[in-house]
C-alpha cells in the first residue's frame, strides 16, 4: 500500500514544473530519454506518481537524480507539459523533504531565502570587519596579513563542523529512504559499486555525455573540476603555510592550480549564466531562484579566487585583499548552505546512484545465477 | 449566371449537399479543384467500422452529383473571389485549362499509353506510383476525362495523334467565370498531416516509413501493387507497426486536436492487413484509443481478438537498419514502463487531419472567421452547426473539424438544410 499525499502537485508546483497536469501519459518522454533505463524508467512515471500524490516511490527512488535535463523530454513531449521541468522541481522538493528541520525550506521560499541569503552575506562580512588586520603588508601581497591563518582555521573547523553534521545527517534519511533491506547487499559489492559510480558518475560523469548537447556536459565537468581544484588549491596553500612555510617556493603549486582552477569553474559558471540568460532552451528557459543563486555564487567563487591569485602573482596589495574578502564572504555563503540550496545535489546525487548501482548490480548476479 | 447554391469542395460534404439541395429544387454549382470529384473517400479502401468498400459507396454519389439536372460540376476550378450582392454573393470562379475538351474525351486513356512522359508521383496514389504527364486521375474519376499536367508535358503532341476523338486542345487557357448565387456551401475538407514535420519519424527519408493514407491506397480495390508491399525492395510486409496519433493531440507541431479518425482508420487497416497478408503481425502503437461511434467500440475489441496487438505507448522516435528494417523506440506503459526498442518491417503513420484556412482569402468584404485550430468557425454550433460568421455562408464536412466519414454526411445535411432556410427566408423577405 502506497501512502498518498493529495498536496503533493501542488507542493512540486511551486517549485516549477507548473505545465505537467497538461501531461496524459503518453509515454513519448521516457522514450526519447537517453539517460531513462529498462529498470528505472522516467519522467512519465515520476508524473504518474506526482498526479497520483505517491511521494514515497518518487523519495526512495533514484530516477530524479539520473535526469540531467538535457531537454530532449521538453523539446519533444506533444503536450508541452515540460517533463524535465518537473525532474528539476521534484529535485528541488525532494532537497527540502530531506533538510533536517527543514532549514532547505528557508533557501527555496521567496522572501526568506532573500532574507537568508543578505543575513548570511552580513554575518561573514561583520566577521571579516571584526576580525581583519587593518595594517596589513602593503609591501608584498600576504592574504594572512590581513586576515589571520587563526581567524581562518577556527571558522573553518567550525563551518566544517556545521555543514558535516548537516550533511552526514541528511545523507542518513537520504539513505533510509532508499535502502532495501531484502537485497542483503555485501560490503565487497557496496565497494565495489562504490568506485564505479566515485569514478563513472562524480569524476567524469559519463552518463551526462549521453546527452545530445555536449557542450553543457563539459560546462558541467568545469564546474566540478573547478570547484574541486580551487579546494586543492586552498587547502595545499594552507598547508604549506602551516606545514613548511609562509614564504616557501612551494606556493607556486597552488597558486598555479589556483589560476588555473578558477578559469575553469569561470568557464563553467559562466557558460550556464549565459544559458540561462540569452539562449532560451528547454532546460535553461526557467530558472528556480535556487538556481541564480547557486551559479551566481560558482561564478563568483571562481572570479574572486582567479583575481586573488592573479593578485597576488603580480603583487597588488588591496585589490588582492578585497578579492579574498569577497572570495571568503561568498565561499562561506556557498559552503554554508551547501547541504539546504542546490549544491546538496552533490551529496545527494552520488549517494542515490551509488545505492541504486548496488541493487542493479545484485540483481544481475541474482539473475544469472537464478 | 444564375444558381441558387455554390458549393466549394466536391468531397463527399460537397456532394451530399449538392444533391440535397438539387433533389429539393435548387440550382447548385459545385467547383472542385482537383480534375476529378470524390475527394479523399472515393480514394480509401474501406470504411469502418461495417468494412464497406468506400468506392462502392461513394461512386454513386458521384455519379448522382455529376448526372443530376440541377446540379452543375465544375472540376480543375478554383472560386477565386466571394462577394456579398444583396443577401446573396457574387463569385468568380477560375477554371484551369486541362487541354483536354471535356465533351469530346471518352476516357479510352489511349493518350495516357502514348505519352513518353513518366511522372514521379501519382497524386491519387499518394507517390506510391508515377503517372503519366497526360492522366486519367483514378480509375473511377468523374468526368472520366483525362487532364495534362502541363508544367510536366514535353509539349511533343504524341497524346494528340493517339487521342481517337481529337480531345486534345492545347489551345485551352485560363477562364474566368462570374456568376451570382444566393447561398454559399463550404466544404473544403482537410489536408493530411505532412509527416515530414515529426523527423523524428524518418518519413520521406526512411523508405519503409510510409503515411496511413499510402497504405489505405495499397489496401484498395484499385491498389497499385495488388498487394501490400513495403517501398523499399518490394518485399511483401511481414511485421507492420502503426504510429497513432501522429501530427494530432502535439502541440509540438501546433495541431493539439484529436484528428477522431486515425485509431479507426488504423484498427480497419489492421483487419484489411489481416484479410491481405494472413501472416503477417500487426502492432498498433497507441496513446488511447478512441472508438467512440456507433459499433466502434466492437469493431476495436474484434480486431484485438483477431490477433492485431495493441501497444500503449507514444514512439518516441524511429531508427532505419541497413535492410530497410525500422527500430521503433517507446515506453511499453502497460509492461512496467520499461523503454522498449521494437523491429518492425514496414511503419506506417498514422496522420492526422489539418484544417484549410487558405478558403476565408476567397471572402471579400466579409471575414469567413476561423476558430483558434484554423478550421472554420461555428457561430452557433450547438444550435445552428453551419452557420458560419458570414451571413448565408454555411460549412460542411471537415473543414470546420476533423471528423469521421458518417458525421460528415450528417453534417452535409445540414449545411443544406440550413441553406434552404436561408434562402427561403430572403426569398419571402423580398
Amino acid at each position: 500500500m502506497e501512502k498518498v499525499n493529495p498536496d503533493f502537485l501542488d507542493n512540486v508546483k511551486e517549485m516549477g514544473a507548473f505545465d505537467i497536469s497538461a501531461c496524459y501519459s503518453c509515454g513519448n518522454c521516457t522514450a526519447v530519454c537517453p539517460l531513462s533505463t529498462e529498470e528505472y524508467s522516467f519522467p512519465r512515471k515520476m508524473i504518474r506518481y506526482s498526479m497520483l500524490g505517491i511521494e514515497d516511490k518518487i523519495l526512495s527512488g533514484p530516477e530524479l537524480w539520473q535526469c540531467y535535463y538535457c531537454g530532449e523530454c521538453t523539446d519533444t513531449c506533444p503536450r508541452e507539459a515540460d517533463p524535465g521541468g518537473l525532474m528539476m522541481a521534484l529535485r528541488r522538493y525532494t532537497i527540502r523533504q530531506y533538510s533536517v528541520g527543514k532549514i532547505a525550506d528557508i533557501f527555496y521560499g521567496g522572501t526568506s531565502s532573500v532574507i537568508a541569503w543578505v543575513f548570511l552575506s552580513l554575518v561573514a562580512i561583520a566577521g571579516l570587519v571584526y576580525f581583519h588586520n587593518p595594517t596589513p603588508n602593503l609591501q608584498r601581497v600576504d592574504p594572512l596579513s590581513f586576515i589571520t591563518l587563526d581567524f581562518l582555521h577556527y571558522a573553518g573547523m567550525v563551518l566544517g563542523i556545521v555543514i558535516a553534521f548537516f550533511a552526514i545527517a541528511q545523507l542518513v534519511i537520504m539513505w533510509r529512504s532508499l535502502y532495501k533491506d531484502e537485497m542483503h547487499v555485501t560490503i565487497g559489492e557496496w565497494w565495489q559499486s562504490f568506485w564505479d559510480i566515485l569514478i563513472n558518475e562524480v569524476f567524469i560523469q559519463k552518463t551526462f555525455n549521453e546527452c545530445e548537447d555536449k557542450n553543457r556536459y563539459w560546462a558541467h565537468l568545469a564546474l566540478l573540476w573547478g570547484f574541486l581544484g580551487l579546494f586543492l588549491a586552498t587547502i595545499l596553500a594552507f598547508g604549506i603555510d602551516f606545514l613548511i612555510s609562509v614564504d616557501s617556493g612551494l606556493k607556486i603549486i597552488p597558486h598555479v592550480l589556483g589560476i588555473v582552477s578558477g578559469l575553469v569553474l569561470l568557464y563553467g559558471s559562466g557558460y550556464y549564466l549565459y544559458r540561462r540568460y540569452f539562449i532560451k532552451d528547454s532546460y535553461s528557459k526557467y530558472s528556480h531562484h535556487s538556481d541564480w543563486v547557486f551559479i551566481w555564487l560558482m561564478f563568483l567563487a571562481g572570479l574572486t579566487g582567479f583575481l586573488l591569485d592573479l593578485f597576488v602573482w603580480i603583487n597588488l596589495p588591496w585589490p588582492a585583499y578585497i578579492a579574498f574578502a569577497v572570495h571568503l564572504v561568498v565561499v562561506f555563503d556557498l559552503l554554508l548552505t551547501a547541504p539546504f540550496a542546490k549544491f546538496a545535489h552533490a551529496m545527494y546525487r552520488p549517494l542515490a546512484l551509488w545505492i541504486s548501482k548496488t541493487y542493479s548490480n545484485k540483481e544481475k548476479v541474482q539473475q544469472a545465477q537464478a | 449566371m444564375e444558381y441558387d447554391v455554390l458549393v466549394i469542395g466536391g468531397g463527399i460534404a460537397g456532394m451530399e449537399s449538392a444533391i440535397n439541395l438539387g433533389e429539393a429544387g435548387y440550382k447548385v454549382l459545385l467547383v472542385e479543384k482537383e480534375p476529378s470529384i470524390g475527394g479523399k473517400m472515393i480514394l480509401l479502401s474501406k470504411v469502418f467500422p461495417t468494412l464497406d468498400c468506400a468506392s462502392c459507396i461513394s461512386t454513386p454519389k458521384m455519379a448522382e452529383t455529376a448526372h443530376h439536372p440541377n446540379i452543375t460540376t465544375m472540376t480543375y476550378s478554383e472560386v477565386m473571389e466571394v462577394k456579398r450582392n444583396g443577401s446573396g454573393f457574387n463569385a468568380k470562379i477560375l477554371k484551369k485549362p486541362k487541354y483536354v475538351n471535356e465533351s469530346a474525351c471518352t476516357g479510352c486513356q489511349d493518350c495516357e499509353r502514348a505519352c513518353p512522359v513518366n511522372v514521379k508521383y501519382d497524386e491519387f496514389n499518394f507517390d506510391l506510383v508515377g503517372r503519366k504527364a497526360v492522366f486519367i486521375p483514378f480509375p473511377q474519376a468523374i468526368p472520366k476525362v483525362a487532364v495534362i499536367d502541363i508544367d510536366n508535358c514535353i509539349l511533343c503532341g504524341a497524346c494528340e495523334r493517339a487521342c481517337p476523338a481529337s480531345a486534345i486542345d492545347f489551345t485551352q487557357v485560363p477562364e474566368e467565370i462570374e456568376v451570382n448565387v444566393r447561398s454559399v456551401i463550404v466544404a473544403t475538407g482537410f489536408k493530411l498531416f505532412p509527416a515530414e514535420r515529426k523527423p523524428q519519424y524518418g518519413f520521406g527519408k526512411f523508405k519503409n516509413v510510409i503515411n496511413a493514407m499510402q497504405m489505405d491506397r495499397l489496401l484498395a480495390p484499385t491498389r497499385p501493387f495488388n498487394t501490400v508491399l513495403r517501398p523499399s525492395d518490394g518485399k511483401e510486409a511481414e511485421n507492420i507497426a502503426y504510429v497513432l496519433c501522429t501530427g494530432s493531440r502535439d502541440r509540438t507541431v501546433g495541431n493539439p486536436l484529436c484528428s477522431q479518425i486515425c485509431c479507426m482508420y488504423s484498427i480497419k487497416q489492421a483487419q484489411l492487413i489481416l484479410g491481405a497478408l494472413p501472416l503477417a503481425d500487426v502492432t498498433l502503437y497507441y496513446m488511447d484509443i478512441r472508438a467512440f461511434g456507433k459499433g466502434y467500440e466492437e469493431f476495436y475489441k474484434q480486431t484485438r481478438d483477431m490477433g492485431v496487438q495493441f501497444i500503449k505507448g507514444r514512439v518516441a522516435k524511429i531508427e532505419e537498419r541497413e535492410n530497410g528494417n525500422l527500430i521503433l523506440r517507446y515506453e511499453d506503459i502497460e509492461n512496467g514502463g520499461r523503454v522498449q526498442e521494437t523491429e518492425h518491417d514496414l511503419v506506417v503513420l498514422s496522420v492526422g487531419l489539418l484544417p484549410t484556412p487558405e478558403i476565408t482569402s476567397i471572402f471579400k468584404e466579409e471575414k469567413l472567421e476561423l476558430d483558434d485550430y484554423y478550421y472554420v468557425k461555428q457561430v452557433d454550433e450547438d444550435l445552428s452547426p453551419a452557420r458560419t460568421s458570414i451571413e448565408g455562408v454555411f460549412v460542411a464536412g471537415t473543414a470546420y473539424g476533423p471528423k469521421d466519414i458518417p458525421d460528415t454526411i450528417l453534417s452535409a445535411g445540414a449545411a443544406s438544410s440550413e441553406a434552404t432556410a436561408y434562402m427561403e427566408t430572403t426569398r419571402r423577405q423580398k
